[in-house]
């Protein structure tokens, strides 16, 4: 038997002995500088402890009414099912157009000069256009000041 | 319920940011199978590429410029299809209700173009072009952050214009 359980089970002899009114006075003084030297083993030490371990312990989850928590059950699948579509639409589109992109960075490169010529003259005609356009309303302008 | 808000959001933005190029992603899953078309897409891989590259003249470098800060470019493209007219009035409507801007429109005789963009903070992150001529169809997407006074002076600096380049773009496909 360890030294602490032996020391244990003499307090707890002495106590017995003690509310018999059995204990000898130095028995007594014996039990006093125990419980002064373990002060949480006493009646108080025990009410304290017992009242720190409630101020720590969490609370108990608040009431929920059962048809909140279905509720969010069916959104979060709501939401599951949404992100799945979406991916898999994100997945098909994406297979769909691998085939068509040049691997080729030569290749690549001409046909990107090609459209971005293309582009470019097509913006370019836009201009001349809104010029030639500018250029009639300047000859409308100066017809009608001439009448 | 955050969480769920959150979520979605977070979904919601990511379906916009793909949704750049939507029209033209539209059309390249409406005509994947058709061979009439010529279909072509590069990558912002293949654009990181194109920034090592070094530049031999003074018009490759205003070349080279213009595409530095491109992320993708996609063609749908043909020459000889019977309907190019109803396609062009349709691909009008499309881009139109996919919330572009019209940039401007040239009509002439031969060809209808028209060039729509799409901003965001000021600036414009996909350019797209429509050509509707009477066998032509072209649309065109270019995406990235678009510069168009160093995209137009491309044409410039290599003194050529028309759009006739187009049937030259072979991809192979």
């Amino acid at each position: 038997m360890s030294k602490l359980k032996l020391m244990e089970s003499r307090i707890k002899e002495l106590q017995e002995k003690y509310w018999a009114g059995e204990t000898s006075l130095a028995e007594e003084a014996e039990l006093k500088a125990y419980f002064k030297k373990n002060p949480s083993l006493t009646m108080e030490g025990r009410y304290w402890n017992a009242l720190k371990a409630k101020q720590t312990q969490t609370p108990p989850k608040a009431f929920k009414h059962p048809s909140a928590n279905w509720r969010s059950r069916w959104s979060v699948a709501a939401a599951i099912t949404v992100g799945l579509i979406a991916a898999v639409l994100v997945i098909q589109d994406a297979r769909s157009q691998r085939e068509f992109v040049v691997e080729d960075p030569k290749e690549a490169y001409e046909i990107t000069r090609k459209a971005l010529l293309m582009v470019s003259s097509g913006l370019n005609e836009g201009k001349t256009y809104s010029k030639e356009i500018g250029n009639i309303n300047k000859a409308k302008e100066i017809i009608s000041e001439e009448k | 319920m955050k969480k769920l808000f959150v979520t979605i959001t977070i979904l919601v933005a990511s379906v916009v940011t793909y949704a750049q190029g939507t029209v033209v992603n539209k059309y390249f899953n409406q005509l994947a199978g058709d061979d009439k078309f010529t279909k072509v897409s590069i990558s912002s891989k293949m654009f990181s590429l194109f920034t090592e590259l070094e530049a031999g003249s003074e018009a490759e470098e205003e070349f080279l410029k213009a595409i530095s800060k491109l992320k993708g470019l996609k063609i749908i493209a043909s020459d000889s299809i019977g309907n190019a007219a109803k396609m062009y009035t349709q691909a009008l409507k499309d881009v139109d209700a996919a919330g572009y801007d019209e940039l401007m429109s040239v009509q002439d005789a031969e060809e209808n173009m028209r060039f729509s963009i799409k901003e965001s903070g000021g600036k414009i992150e996909e350019l797209l072009m429509v050509v509707g001529g009477k066998k032509r169809f072209v649309l065109l997407s270019l995406y990235g952050e678009i510069d168009l006074k160093n995209i137009s002076k491309i044409a410039k600096g290599m003194n050529v214009g028309g759009l006739e380049n187009l049937s030259k773009i072979d991809a192979g496909n």
